[in-house]
């Protein structure tokens, strides 16, 4: 084994990575070569000296942040068996409402189904001979002519008879004219043997002003389905209400700036990336602002925060200020003193630190001063 | 068997039937070598902390994707190795865990050394990983690996004895 060969091998053979057969060879010939004896020696030497530096431990607390982001991430997800399984036990539990609930869907259902298999009222009755007179034995001798005759006569007769009853229809008094003639029809249908006709124009029933029965149930149709398209104001009100009352996310106060955000915004700032920390400020006053919507007595606890969030954003100018007082009206008035601080020319604030004897209110307020990072 | 004796391997697939413990060994067991190679690899404390929290999301990530991996120290040491890439080309570290004495002239010498160096120096002398995991984790063949070795072992040699 020659020496670019040992150099080579000379990593392999520290790290205890070496080939069995070749370790032999190797020790030989570092044995017998100084150079490479030294070599091996001064690598040895430096890793000692690497080694002897002491190992760096982290923070606990982001143990403790990891652990609950885990315990967030690794839940199960609910299939839609543990769904099932849910309303399954539901059922077991309360069986005398499921009970209920099937009696009345049961009837329900087959109320509808008997509703629609029920046939319309309004079907159109048949005018012509309904009833089979039965003819006597002896009637088949009878004349074509004869039975003719007959039936004019019926038919003049029935015509006078429906004069005549929409006339009493008008006239009150000549109703009572109306059954004689019909009964003088009759008996003149049982003299003649002529089969019992209904009117052919038979007047329309009087229905006292009343639509038939398929026209209100269309018209009572047409006006459900009116009813349902049409918006539910106060349910929609409701919802409103519920979703005012329990916020999606839980209120938790203090954790974009106190928290790992601060953190973050922390990092951001020292690695020079302060549009980067602008924005999470940004989301962080975007959250105080919800916040105070829900819980306006926070506002004292938040005051720091919401400054130290403003302070940054403020490194940016005014044009990022004028956005989140725009955006942000419950923070406007904090934003709005960054602002008036910013807008302050500077001669005027190092002419104020000059001047001890100078009016109050041209004074810079303690509380002005913004709390930055 | 406690989650004590089991490989990463296993304890990464409890992970994934959604043991809360398995994910907390895995953590304690290597927090603290990940935090120093990303804390020398880096070269500020502030940005490791951040760093390693994030590496542990991105974990979580992988065991929420369902992917089959093949070891577990490799998938961890990717991660991280692609972080500090990403820090390091974005801003300059700060060096804020110098400490003084003779320990400071190592330190030095570690971070002079150039990336790719070092961060084959690391795995190999902080976390014990072999020639043939970090040519997996660094994405080159064995003898690449060897070669920035030797060079690193050569520039410190140079500034230690």
């Amino acid at each position: 084994m020659d020496c670019p060969r040992v150099t080579e091998l000379l990593v392999d053979y520290l790290y205890h990575e070496m080939d069995p057969s070749l370790i032999e060879p190797f020790e030989a010939h570092i044995a017998s070569c100084p150079q490479c004896t030294e070599q091996l020696k001064a690598f040895q030497a430096t890793r000692a000296a690497v080694q002897s530096l002491p190992e760096l431990e982290p923070p606990d607390q982001i143990t403790q942040g990891l652990m609950a982001k885990a315990a967030q991430a690794l839940r199960p997800k609910k299939t839609i068996w543990d769904h099932l399984g849910r309303s399954f036990r539901f059922v077991v539990m309360h069986p005398a409402m499921t009970a209920t609930v099937t009696l009345l869907l049961v009837v329900g259902i087959s109320f509808y189904a008997y509703r629609q298999s029920s046939p319309p009222q309004s079907a159109p009755r048949p005018t012509s001979f309904p009833e089979v007179v039965q003819q006597p034995t002896g009637s088949e001798t009878q004349s074509a002519e004869e039975l003719s005759a007959n039936q004019e006569a019926t038919l003049r007769l029935q015509e006078e008879d429906s004069t005549a009853s929409i006339a009493a229809r008008k006239n009150v008094k000549d109703v009572r004219q109306a059954p004689a003639r019909a009964a003088r029809v009759r008996a003149h249908q049982v003299e003649h043997k002529v089969p019992l006709a209904q009117p052919a124009t038979e007047p329309p029933r009087p229905t006292a002003g009343l639509a038939p029965k398929s026209a209100v149930r269309s018209s009572l149709e047409t006006d459900r389905d009116r009813f349902q398209a049409a918006p539910k104001p106060r349910l929609a009100a409701r919802r409103r209400v519920r979703s005012i009352r329990r916020p999606r996310r839980p209120v938790a106060p203090n954790k974009y700036v106190e928290g790992e955000k601060s953190a973050d915004v922390k990092r951001y700032l020292a690695l020079g990336n302060a549009a980067a920390a602008k924005q999470l400020c940004h989301q962080a006053l975007e959250y105080y602002d919800r916040v105070l919507e829900l819980r306006p007595q926070l506002e004292k606890s938040l005051d720091h925060n919401i400054r130290r969030c403003i302070g940054v954003i403020a490194r940016h100018g005014e044009a990022p200020l004028l956005k989140a007082q725009k955006q942000f009206p419950r923070l406007s008035g904090l934003v709005g003193r960054e602002l008036a601080r910013l807008r302050k020319p500077l001669r005027k604030r190092t002419k104020a630190k000059a001047k001890p004897h100078q009016r109050a209110d041209e004074k810079v307020a303690p509380s002005d001063k913004s709390v930055g990072y | 068997m406690t989650f004590e004796q089991l490989p990463d391997e296993a304890l990464f697939e409890a992970c994934r039937q959604g043991e809360l413990r398995a994910f907390e060994h895995l953590l304690q067991r290597h927090r603290q070598p990940l935090y120093n190679f990303v804390c020398w690899q880096i070269g500020s404390s502030v940005v490791a902390d951040g760093l390693l929290h994030e590496v542990f999301l991105r974990v979580l990530e992988e065991v929420r994707s369902k992917k089959q991996r093949a070891s577990f120290k490799t998938l961890l040491y990717v991660i991280a190795r692609d972080l500090c890439l990403r820090e390091s080309s974005q801003a300059n570290n700060l060096g804020d865990r110098h400490q003084k004495g003779p320990t400071r002239r190592i330190q030095n010498a570690i971070e002079e050394l150039a990336i790719e160096e070092r961060e084959v120096f690391l795995l190999r002398e902080y976390l014990d990983l072999s020639f043939a995991q970090i040519a997996e984790i660094v994405g080159c063949d064995r003898k690449t690996v060897k070669e920035r070795m030797r060079n690193a072992l050569e520039r410190l040699r140079q500034e230690v004895v």
